[in-house]
């Protein structure tokens, strides 16, 4: 059936040319603000030639949607402490010591050492780390070029933030769903907690859904602001979102509140999957997951019969040991009830048929079959490597037209905790040139020290940067980088939505600073291959990739808002879906061929550890701040000028700390610094700790890192076997044990 | 709730108003945008700062940059 129109940010054909200023002097651009990943319309405002205020889109659409992180940006981006010119190290790596280069100097010097790297130990000796989707000014560029020097070994924080979960997705049904919020009754968020400056659009749909009489369901272990707002709350605890969604469906099955038809038409594995759901009567998963037994029955009950209901995505259930089974359980539960590309549930949508995607650009076919196998990590954690993903590629060329879809970057990656094992010389074979693109590597995936331990054993490190970041402090080359002010830009919806929205470039790059474009076209030249990157300009690019709609990328991004493909639902009634059997597989023949449990299950945590009493949830990203980004922003840092935990005030009296206290946070991996915050919403036992937190304005250079070593809640996370999700190897983050030692002195 | 052939038909009034009201080029446009800024009446929870917020003067932002 054809989609309903849409007044969210789902619609299609939606154009939009900002409204003048009033005041004489003043231009106005149209942009997408990446100054998080979520890409939400804004207008900027010039003024002698630099943008002097970032507002919110003229477009009804898109109004309110905007944050503090987004207003701040004229001044993010004057930093004075910016890198403006290419940067070449001169003394010991992590000395500090820098001599500005020109790009030319720099660009041939980076070609000669990356060829020799090759030469000497294959092209699998480079590794790519780049946050794509975050800043999405990649375009596929550095997969595109990976794929024809032979590398397979990109790795990206999507690993554990909803590149995996796409990847998952995938292989139950074929492709990652969008919920349609428009049109929905319920909604259901697992721990994710959108806010005023966090997410924004989600929250204001949330808002808007809750406006027209909706329900929201938050499982949350804190009372979190989306908890406050909800018709049901679960104080679910940390990492047990697989065992609450088994216990959902085991309600949903005993009392037949499933679609029957659909399962039956539809599905492969019910029986299985119905006698594996059997092994979780509610008293076991209430005991696993804290919440009493007749309001999981409560919150099961209301999902499948208030629908059409949708589970957005989250990034909570992304960083657990049993994450596969959780998107799983969470993707059976979307099938199961019937939710499944029909309106007000989650809609497939598929590859735009008139736009270039990014998928398209990366040229994977290109890379050979025996460079795929060397990927690392694909050996024990496949499910989101080419070897996990691989029986998906003729299934998605039947039902989408294309072999490979990596959607939101996340579907044919290296693990990253196996690439940085074999940077520190412990892996199947060397890798000795990391290329870091906007990306802070050190300080973006558990294990910190093993990071820190690989990025010391390279013979060659790439950076490009706004900042001096920890990473960019132990690099051979910093290389400048423009900003989402700077440059245009065409947002593809991640590779999930087929949605396209266009951004003006609003006024010109300070100093040297060059679009990752440039950086990736100057890498394929220097390489000897610039026939790959055949395109003059950024924007010829974007003309290349638009030219089926018929204008250039000039006029597409002065007159378009959104460009989207009229949103269809049920077409898996045409095509089926994009599995190897051509149905919903809730028994899935991916994870049995590659060794794994096909049905999901509940991998229990291990026993206590005494020594670390508590529980942490880390990962947690705040509103001033996107990831390890902006604690240069005087607005920010006033704002939140020091990294803070969060407890419950009987946990905090039991240990006797008192309110901005300074203490040691240890876990077994490391141990940070942090101040107190004693939070009536916390439960008793759980110690919150904020994502990213190192300060630029502190000393630099190996052994300080301007306060990574001090701060960065990497430095406490652990990737060994008891900590990761087995399918996926990615960490547990979500209940890991800590304690937390009482710190002398002045505070710091 | 509203019955869904009735959200349905509003969505398409809706988006027809949004379509004109976001191209902002003649009278229809202006009144188009009227219309919804009145029935898309969120009370949407922004933060202060951005409620408040009017921008940098031109000559600040070069001060800050340039260190003076």
């Amino acid at each position: 059936m054809p989609g309903v129109p849409s007044v969210g940010p789902s619609a299609a054909g939606s154009r939009s040319i900002p409204r003048p200023h009033q005041r004489p002097g003043i231009e106005t651009r149209k942009a997408l603000c990446a100054s998080c990943d979520i890409a939400c319309s804004v207008v900027t405002e010039i003024q002698k030639g630099r943008v002097t205020r970032v507002r919110s889109s003229d477009n009804p659409l898109f109004k309110d949607n905007i944050c503090i992180k987004g207003i701040v940006a004229p001044k993010n981006f004057a930093n004075p402490d910016r890198v403006l010119y290419p940067q070449k190290r001169v003394g010991e790596r992590g000395s500090g010591q820098w001599q500005r280069v020109s790009w030319d100097e720099a660009m041939e010097d980076i070609g000669l050492r990356l060829k020799k790297i090759i030469a000497e130990h294959g092209p699998e000796a480079w590794a790519v780390s780049t946050s794509q989707w975050n800043t999405g000014t990649d375009h596929g560029l550095g997969r595109r070029i990976m794929n024809h020097v032979g590398s397979p070994n990109w790795i990206s924080g999507v690993a554990l933030c909803a590149g995996n979960t796409a990847a998952i997705n995938r292989l139950t049904y074929g492709w990652y769903p969008w919920p349609d919020y428009d049109n929905t009754n319920l909604i259901v968020l697992f721990g994710h907690n959108p806010g005023k400056n966090s997410w924004v659009p989600i929250y204001n749909q949330i808002q808007r859904v809750k406006a027209r009489g909706g329900t929201l369901i938050v499982l949350d272990p804190r009372k979190s602001e989306c908890a406050e707002m909800a018709d049901l709350w679960l104080p679910i605890k940390a990492g047990t979102d697989a065992a609450m969604a088994f216990g959902w469906l085991k309600v949903i099955l005993d009392e037949g509140l499933y679609d029957k038809a659909f399962v039956e038409r539809w599905t492969v594995g019910f029986e299985a999957l119905k006698k594996r759901a059997d092994e979780f009567p509610l008293e076991r998963v209430s005991k696993i997951t804290g919440c009493d037994a007749a309001t999981i029955a409560k919150a099961a009950r209301m999902y499948a019969t208030m629908g059409p209901s949708v589970i957005p995505w989250t990034p909570i259930t992304d960083q657990q040991r049993n994450s596969t089974s959780a998107i799983r359980l969470q993707s059976i539960l979307r099938a199961v009830c019937g939710y499944l590309d029909v309106p007000g549930g989650e809609a497939l949508m598929g590859f735009h048929p008139q736009i270039i995607s990014e998928s398209e650009i990366e040229m994977h076919h290109v890379l050979p079959e025996s460079q795929k196998a060397k990927q690392l990590g694909s050996d024990k954690h496949p499910a989101f490597t080419y070897r996990g993903q691989a029986a998906l590629r003729e299934p998605c060329k039947r039902v989408w037209g294309h072999e490979y879809a990596n959607q939101v970057t996340g579907c044919f990656m290296a693990n990253p905790s196996a690439v940085f094992r074999a940077m520190a010389g412990e892996g199947p074979y060397p890798v000795k040139a990391l290329f870091s693109f906007g990306n802070n590597t050190l300080m973006g995936f558990a294990n910190m020290p093993l990071i820190l331990k690989a990025m010391l054993n390279q013979d060659l490190i790439v950076v490009q940067e706004h900042v001096m970041t920890p990473t960019a402090q132990l690099a051979d080359y910093v290389l400048p980088g423009d900003s989402w002010l700077e440059r245009p830009w065409m947002f593809d919806g991640y590779g999930w939505l087929s949605i396209y929205k266009p951004s003006q470039q609003s006024m010109a790059p300070p100093g040297e600073c060059k679009s990752t474009f440039e950086l990736w076209k100057l890498t394929a030249n220097a390489l000897g291959m610039p026939e790959v990157v055949p395109w003059a300009t950024l924007e010829d690019f974007y003309d290349y990739r638009i030219a089926k709609l018929g204008i250039g990328f000039e006029e597409f991004s002065s007159t378009y808002e959104v460009h989207a493909d009229t949103l269809e639902f049920r077409k898996y009634e045409k095509t089926g879906f994009a599995t190897p059997s051509g149905k919903v597989e809730l028994y899935a023949s991916i994870l049995e061929d590659l060794g794994f449990d096909p049905l999901p299950y509940f991998r229990d945590e291990p026993p206590a550890d005494p020594d670390f009493p508590l529980a942490m949830f880390t990962g947690v990203r705040e509103g001033e701040y996107f990831q390890t980004g902006g604690r240069h922003i005087p607005e920010m840092r006033a704002r939140k000028p020091e990294p803070v935990l969060f407890l419950s005030p009987g946990t905090a009296q039991q240990l006797g700390l008192s309110e901005h206290e300074w203490v040691e946070v240890e876990t077994r991996t490391g141990k940070i610094e942090i101040m107190v915050g004693i939070r009536s919403n916390m439960p008793d036992g759980l110690v919150r700790i904020p994502h990213g937190w190192w300060k630029p304005e502190t000393e630099q250079g190996l052994g300080k890192l301007s306060g990574a070593l001090r701060y960065a809640d990497a430095m406490l996370c652990p990737d060994d076997d008891d900590f990761i999700d087995l399918e996926q190897g990615i960490p547990h983050l979500k209940g890991l044990p800590c304690r937390i030692n009482k710190l002398s002195g002045a505070p710091r | 709730m509203k019955p869904y052939v009735v959200r349905v038909a509003l969505a398409k009034v809706g988006f027809a108003l949004a379509k004109k009201a976001s191209r902002n080029q003649t009278w229809f446009d202006r009144i188009a945008r009227r219309v919804l800024e009145r029935v898309l009446k969120f009370n949407f929870d922004l933060d202060e700062m951005v409620l408040l917020d009017q921008g940098y003067d031109p000559d600040e932002l070069e001060r800050y940059q340039n260190r003076r």
